[in-house]
């Protein structure tokens, strides 16, 4: 059903780790793209992943980071321990550059790894459908929304077909963002798009930076189901009041926090109370600052949280 | 000798960025890189069995000529003769594009005392001089504006006397044109706060015996910012010169530096780079430009 694609990042790794079991018993399935070159985190989430009997898809032939276009040592690492297990899939990406016979290629040899294919503005998917024929079937199909057409997902029917949209709206500074705006609906309307299942970037949106340095102002998004609103998704976005300089993360992050604990805190809030939130307000009352990282994974829980209840309680 | 067109020079200029430098370090091959080689159609003049860093050191030649010169010649020619010459990384430390209030110091030196460097070069404007001149001297106890002879009578006008300038020479070598006076009695505990980190801020406190409060550390900075107000000029100034000169010690670079061409130490100097990647770095700078120029 659902498929949050993530970038492997260190804390990207550890929400996989940690909602494992939630995600398990939810039937969602992570999409992970590693892209640091140590790969004990991937393994640890891994390792989280099997324990709770769920399913992962991890990309063998990543683009970003350290380990973009190395495919070959990440395999390596790969095909050893997690690939020969059923609930481990081969993702293959396959982006623009990718040729029909690369395709073809990672497809033989990750055949035996339950492939899925990660369609992101591939060229040539006729010729893609033709030559996997009835094999097509089988497999499952993500197709990123921004770069794949209706037509283009057409020649993948009968298949298993996942559409992953990306409703983080990324803005160049964190000043940038509005306080409240419109995520994604998809989760409520995949099956009409003829799909079977659906996915985002959660909160971090699919643009990869790899630090990016200080930030001016501190930001922190929120998700939340609106069920007066026909259950579509929208995002807070929580902003520092400080944004001269880059200085006092700390300071800046318990600015933001004030603002969203009154939101979420408020009589009639539409936040749903996740284990997330209540960390959040641990972190308001104590006055500590656990690091940009820590931040974004609890948003990213919750987010996941708040998903996995709606499908909870619409089924 | 002919000049270089403004958009060339540009492009040459661009291969000592920070992103190739970083690219190179992270993947060990930059695309950047040979995307500007090609553009900047350095590459038919350099034989292709050749490596990178002899792209690296025929572009430096080009850049250092008078009247091409980008901040990047400047930086290193601050970098080889007073980082690396009258001073060593046992001795001193440097900050690059260092942030103080609005501004960005180009250069700050640290040894006994702490020395900052305002570069204009040919291809600068002088507009935003002063307003840099006045915030860096709330910070640093002597200001240097280094520049091109064409900026020289504009940057004795505008600058205060106690403010010093620098040439450089076609020799790459550095001359007094005015020496600057060391005033760390007038720089300004707060502003000394707004530009450190809030570790540093706490190290500074401790080197002068002021007790720090304990408070959670969403309200650490704040706190602290309050007990600098109280503090002393000078003292405040010689302590922040002994904690930067720890904290953003150059010293575990020089490994790295040594295993670079002349052209790319102050790049290495600058550039945040992981430990583990250092040898990714040295092995791109030390690829045949044949297989470089095929980097994708």
């Amino acid at each position: 059903m659902y498929h949050p694609y993530l970038r492997g990042k260190q804390y990207d790794l550890i929400t996989v780790k940690e909602m494992a079991p939630l995600m398990a018993t939810s039937g969602f399935r992570p999409i992970i793209e590693p892209v640091r070159e140590t790969l004990t985190g991937l393994n640890k989430a891994l390792d989280a992943v099997v324990a709770a009997h769920g399913q992962a898809i991890v990309i063998v032939n990543p683009h970003h980071g350290d380990l973009s276009g190395a495919g070959d040592s990440l395999t390596e690492l790969l095909n050893g321990a997690y690939l020969e297990l059923p609930s481990i899939s081969a993702g293959i990406l396959l982006k623009q550059e990718t040729t029909l016979k690369e395709a073809l290629e990672c497809y033989e040899n990750h055949k035996a790894h339950n492939p899925v294919f990660i369609h992101a503005g591939f060229g040539a998917p006729k010729s893609l459908a033709e030559n996997l024929g009835e094999f097509t079937k089988n497999n499952r199909h993500v197709f990123l929304d921004n770069l794949s057409m209706k037509l283009y997902q057409k020649h993948f029917k009968g298949a298993f077909r996942v559409l992953v949209k990306d409703g983080f709206k990324r803005q160049k500074r964190n000043s940038d963002y509005p306080d409240l705006e419109p995520f994604s609906d998809l989760h409520a309307t995949f099956s009409e798009e003829g799909m079977d299942g659906f996915g985002d970037f959660l909160i971090v949106g699919d643009e990869f930076s790899e630090s990016g340095g200080p930030a001016y102002a501190v930001a922190i998004h929120l998700t939340f189901i609106d069920h007066e609103q026909d259950d579509m998704m929208f995002i807070y976005h929580f902003k520092s009041n400080q944004q001269a300089t880059p200085k006092d993360p700390a300071g800046k992050f318990a600015e933001a926090l004030a603002k969203m604990m009154a939101i979420v805190d408020a009589p009639g809030s539409k936040v749903l109370d996740t284990k997330a939130i209540k960390e959040f307000r641990a972190l308001h009352e104590e006055g500590h600052y656990p690091g940009l990282g820590y931040v974004k994974k609890l948003s990213m829980n919750h987010h996941i949280e708040t998903l996995a209840d709606y499908f909870a309680h619409s089924a | 000798m002919s000049d270089l067109a403004p958009a060339r020079l540009a492009t040459i200029s661009r291969m000592f960025s920070s992103s190739v430098i970083r690219e190179m370090a992270r993947r060990g091959k930059s695309p950047l890189f040979t995307r500007l080689v090609s553009e900047s159609r350095l590459s038919t003049s350099i034989s292709r069995s050749q490596r990178v860093s002899a792209v690296f050191d025929a572009a430096f030649s080009l850049l250092k000529r008078e009247g091409c010169r980008d901040e990047y010649i400047y930086k290193t020619a601050l970098t080889h003769n007073i980082l690396l010459g009258k001073h060593s990384l046992n001795t001193a430390s440097m900050l690059n594009e260092f942030r103080v209030g609005e501004c960005k110091a180009d250069i700050a030196i640290l040894n006994g005392t702490s020395t900052v460097y305002e570069v204009k070069s040919e291809r600068d404007s002088l507009v935003r001089l002063e307003k840099q001149i006045a915030a860096y001297s709330r910070v640093f106890a002597q200001v240097y504006v280094i520049g091109a002879d064409n900026h020289a009578d504009s940057v004795a006008r505008l600058t205060p006397s106690d403010v010093g300038i620098l040439r450089l020479n076609s020799r790459q070598q550095i001359t007094t044109v005015r020496e600057a006076a060391d005033r760390p009695d007038w720089t300004s505990p707060v502003a000394i706060f707004e530009c450190v980190r809030t570790d540093e801020a706490r190290l500074i406190l401790q080197r002068l015996g002021v007790p720090i409060p304990v408070v959670p550390n969403t309200k650490l900075s704040a706190a602290l910012g309050e007990l600098f107000i109280q503090l002393d000029a000078r003292k405040t100034h010689d302590a922040m010169v002994q904690v930067l000169k720890k904290t953003r010690n150059l010293l575990p670079l020089s490994d790295l530096v040594a295993h670079l061409p002349r052209s790319l130490h102050s790049a290495a100097l600058s550039v945040p780079l992981r430990r583990s990647d250092h040898a990714r770095l040295v092995a791109a700078v030390n690829t045949p430009l044949e297989t470089a120029m095929a980097w994708t």
